[in-house]
């Protein structure tokens, strides 16, 4: 397949993209013009749950909130490193599964540290 | 001028417009949008040079990763008393001049030296190609991310649980 013929198929891609972008551009334009302006203190207050908002939005979060996000980048990283492998596993063979194996044990050692340490669980 | 080259400054504007945005903005939330928009236009750059695999793995792991632990360092940290104004100190700009026009100088070497002849057959990344390659002639390297990953997740934690204390 020649570098041409790749572009082209892009072209879809770009035609999604430009209306991804385009509906809610439009239909926020459309709207500005079709629906009535009223607003008043009580209505565009922010809006929790119908309850009065307390305090500020960008109250700060528990660390540990980090620990599980860098947990899901390590494991989305192996992830990324599983699909070449899946794809050439009948021609890399015993190697290749025994490689992968021990990557996947290592991998594993941080997620056995962090279970032991107890820094996955909520009290 | 082909199609190619005209996407390619197109994406190559907003990478660099994006870049640079993330250290020119005042809010750090704007900050981290601007560099998911980096991101993308870097992932488009892949895709327009046929590496598909590697532009689907930066949209992954970089916007909805990386971005979101951006995130998630923001909401931990009391980012808006805490102020991003330039250091003032001389010999630090200076210094950081130097390294970054010597990282400059480095990168031009090392493109001009490069050896781009034209290929005859076009090439399109393959997944296969890069599991063979990855799997066969850089093992090494791709356990050492294992080490790499594997210390880094250790290392947070013990910096979280002494935060946490």
């Amino acid at each position: 397949m020649g570098l041409g013929a790749y572009y082209d198929n892009y072209i879809l891609v770009l035609i999604f993209m430009l209306l991804g972008v385009a509906l809610p551009v439009v239909s926020l334009t459309f709207g500005r013009f079709v629906r009535p302006k009223n607003p008043y203190a009580e209505k565009i207050t922010t809006y929790e749950s119908g309850i009065q908002p307390e305090g500020d939005a960008q109250v700060r979060y528990h660390v540990a909130y980090y620990i599980v996000a860098l947990e899901f980048i390590i494991f989305d990283v192996e992830t990324v490193f599983l699909i070449p492998w899946a794809v050439t596993l009948d021609q890399l063979g015993w190697v290749g599964l025994n490689l992968m194996l021990i990557f996947i044990a290592i991998l594993a050692l941080g997620l056995a540290y962090s279970w032991k340490k107890k820094v996955l669980e909520w009290n | 001028m082909t199609g190619q080259m005209i996407f390619f400054i197109i994406f190559a504007l907003i990478a660099i417009t994006g870049a640079v945005l993330i250290i020119a903005l005042k809010r750090i939330s704007h900050r981290v949008v601007s560099m998911a928009f980096s991101f993308m236009a870097v992932a488009a750059l892949y895709f327009l040079l046929g590496a598909e695999f590697i532009g689907i793995i930066q949209i992954m792991v970089y916007v909805g990763a990386i971005t979101i632990l951006f995130v998630f360092g923001m909401m931990m940290t009391d980012h808006r008393n805490f102020s991003f104004g330039p250091d003032p100190r001389k010999w630090q700009q200076a210094l950081s001049f130097v390294g970054v026009a010597t990282l400059l100088g480095l990168m031009l070497y090392g493109i001009s030296t490069l050896d781009m002849h034209e290929s005859t057959q076009p090439f399109v990344g393959s997944v296969e190609a890069i599991g063979l390659e990855l799997y066969g002639h850089y093992f090494i390297a791709f356990l050492g991310s294992a080490f790499l990953l594997t210390s880094a997740l250790i290392g947070a934690i013990v910096i979280a649980r002494k935060e946490a204390d």
